[in-house]
């Protein structure tokens, strides 16, 4: 009853904030947009029947349109607009809830109640995941109904996205709950965020780029006219990166992850289907193209998000061990 | 039997409360404080004497350095027993989102008050604290301070709790509120509940409360009811027509000063009281009046806190009930 309550009370503190109404507002124009054009045995329509572009490439008929839809759906929505702007709006909206929670006059009333630290704080943390859960649900319900409905691709794996946006939610808020239990201060714990954001990002990145530049690096390098082995000092920083990977929630993970969920989702398949490359240069870009992806496609989605949510799991317990122990 | 009686009756039995914050601030230093059950029991104390930090400790909101005893006979912090607690903290900022009815049915689901008796019990409270009916569904950003003062009295009986903590409850209300709160905490009493009561208004601990503690610099200084308090504090006044300038130097060789044109004689002693009057008589000087004074909580308070200036010891830790604390306070 007790955690429930919280939840409650997050929910109506969600929809008091204008930012909440804001969000709303900013998925419907997005799902409006995208329901402007739709797709027919012959090609492409703009803002129901104003203009029509016929070509065999946008057609109902064509097999890379779901791989097109599909990479809208991965690159655009999950990548860009939910994993990057939408949680930094999200966690604007709620940075504030700890600092809020441990002012005076507002501790004082929940602590004096029959409930355990822990599970105070636990209620206030689930209550930010239904914030964002609920915005989730409604973006990309929206979104898939338009795709369904006027683009003709209903994608089931599409959403996967509610409960994958919200997983990297729960990375991030980890640390805004962490820093905003140590400062009680709304902004520096966003500040804060926003760097362990960048420093958790920076070691699975950076393998990866590591990975790419040996492997492009296996083709023999000469230096003044004698071969370098290149690869091999890449292969050593590459293995010290992806060790640390492990100890950080992948919040870069939850993209690929969201690509394998979304069905056709490879550029390099779309723009092969497009059409022939017409050089060698082009099939070889496209080649690499493939080959990033069916690396990103090779993370394991439970091993990734069990680690991290291990990860989030020991900053979580930390925050709540300093929540616990302190005075107000 | 009797000492288990004795034990048993203490609603707050609270011994050697030690606080500190930081290395610079040592903010209770060993309290013992006893309140019985069912008793109005008033802490008093000036700005920084600890008080609300005692009050944040037995509330769990501040976690003490060293603390013995038991609230309503459990370890402080005791879950089962905290949700027959109430608390109104010195501040309080509720939810602005929130109407006084879900202001009170969020904190009565916290305090884990059923389904039925919150729906029967909100409306009453809000009633009884005087929110009339139209303010029962405006959000309490609305609210003044006052209204939110009694919205806050309210939220911490929604619980219908056995021990109340209110830290300053009439902070806010104009004088018609302070009196219906004095009159609630009667009412409270009368059906049993103990009322921890911090305040600053002396004159508000003076009608309400059965028995006070005075906290000075982390220490409880006296411990104990009005009377007790006050009974051995009495001052004479005697009011004379005529000039007494020419008789300061005897009626200072007496015990006696001249304050505000009347003798004042700040000992309980008849003795020396008569010897005054004999010689204002014998200078043909006519008195119109000779009255004892008992020295009111505040002006106790004062003389506490004015001894302690002069660098006179408190009551210390080694005091373990209130009954040393008299001893030592008379």
């Amino acid at each position: 009853m007790q955690v429930w309550a919280l939840i409650v009370d997050s929910f109506r503190e969600s929809i008091d904030r204008k930012m909440f109404w804001v969000m709303v507002f900013m998925s419907a124009v997005v799902a409006a947009a995208m329901a402007c054009i739709s797709f027919d045995d012959k090609g492409v329509d703009i803002l129901f029947g104003v203009w029509k572009f016929e070509d065999e490439v946008w057609s109902l008929g064509n097999s890379g349109l779901k791989g097109m839809v599909g990479t809208v759906a991965v690159k655009f929505i999950a990548d860009q607009y939910l994993g990057f702007f939408g949680m930094i709006v999200a966690l604007i909206t709620t940075a504030g809830v700890f600092p809020g929670l441990m002012t005076s006059g507002t501790i004082d009333l929940v602590l004096s109640k029959p409930m355990p630290r822990w599970k105070l704080f636990l209620g206030k943390y689930l209550g930010a995941l239904v914030f964002v859960f609920l915005q989730a649900v409604l973006f990309v319900g929206l979104t898939f109904l338009v795709m369904g409905v006027r683009w003709h691709c209903w994608m089931l794996g599409y959403l996967g996205l509610i409960p994958l946006m919200v997983i990297l939610f729960s990375y991030l808020y980890a640390f805004t709950a962490l820093f905003g239990v140590l400062t009680r201060s709304a902004l520096t714990s966003l500040l804060l965020t926003m760097i362990a954001w960048l420093f958790i990002w920076t070691p699975p990145m950076a393998a990866g780029t590591l990975s790419m530049m040996r492997e492009a690096s296996m083709s023999p390098v000469r230096v003044d006219g004698e071969p370098v082995e290149v690869g091999a000092s890449f292969e050593k920083w590459e293995r010290l990166f992806r060790t640390m990977s492990w100890f950080v929630p992948k919040t870069s993970d939850i993209v690929e992850i969201a690509g394998q969920w979304v069905e056709g989702a490879l550029i390099s398949d779309i723009l092969l289907s497009a059409g022939e490359p017409e050089s060698e240069e082009e099939r070889k870009s496209f080649e690499d193209g493939r080959r990033m992806e069916e690396r990103a496609a090779a993370v394991n989605p439970w091993t990734s998000i069990g680690s991290s949510l291990l990860c989030e799991a020991v900053i979580v317990f930390f925050a709540m061990y300093q929540f616990g122990r302190r005075d107000f | 039997m009797s000492h288990l009686t004795e034990m048993t009756s203490w609603a707050v039995d609270l011994i050697g409360v030690d606080k500190s914050y930081g290395r610079d601030i040592h903010a209770l230093r060993g309290v013992n404080v006893q309140v019985r059950q069912g008793e109005v029991f008033g802490l008093l104390g000036p700005n920084g004497a600890g008080k609300s930090t005692l009050v944040k400790i037995m509330m769990t909101v501040v976690k003490p350095d060293k603390v013995a005893g038991t609230i309503l006979g459990r370890p402080i912090g005791h879950l089962k027993k905290k949700g027959v607690m109430g608390y109104l903290p010195e501040v309080t900022r509720f939810p602005g989102y929130l109407t006084a009815r879900q202001v009170l049915d969020y904190y009565a689901r916290l305090a884990r008050v059923s389904v039925v008796d919150r729906r029967r019990c909100i409306p009453d409270l809000m009633e009884r604290v005087g929110l009339s009916h139209r303010w029962h569904d405006v959000k309490c950003s609305k609210f003044s301070k006052g209204m939110l003062r009694r919205l806050g009295l309210a939220q911490a009986l929604v619980n219908d709790p056995e021990l109340i903590v209110l830290d300053e409850p009439t902070d806010g209300l104009d004088p018609i509120g302070r009196r219906d709160v004095r009159e609630l905490l009667t009412e409270l009493r009368s059906m049993g509940k103990t009322i921890f009561l911090n305040s600053h208004l002396l004159s508000e601990i003076e009608m309400v409360c059965d028995r006070v503690a005075i906290l000075n610099h982390g220490l409880v200084a006296r411990q104990g009811t009005l009377t007790e308090l006050t009974e051995h504090t009495v001052e004479y006044h005697v009011r004379v027509s005529g000039d007494l300038s020419k008789l300061s130097a005897e009626i200072g060789e007496m015990g006696g000063t001249i304050r505000d044109g009347m003798i004042v004689l700040s000992e309980h002693d008849v003795g020396k009281l008569n010897g005054l009057i004999d010689l204002v008589r014998s200078r043909n000087m006519l008195i119109e009046s000779a009255t004892p004074h008992r020295f009111s909580l505040e002006d106790v308070f004062v003389q506490i806190l004015g001894a302690d200036a002069k660098g006179l010891k408190t009551v210390d830790s080694e005091q373990t009930s209130p009954v040393v604390a008299r001893a030592v306070g008379s």
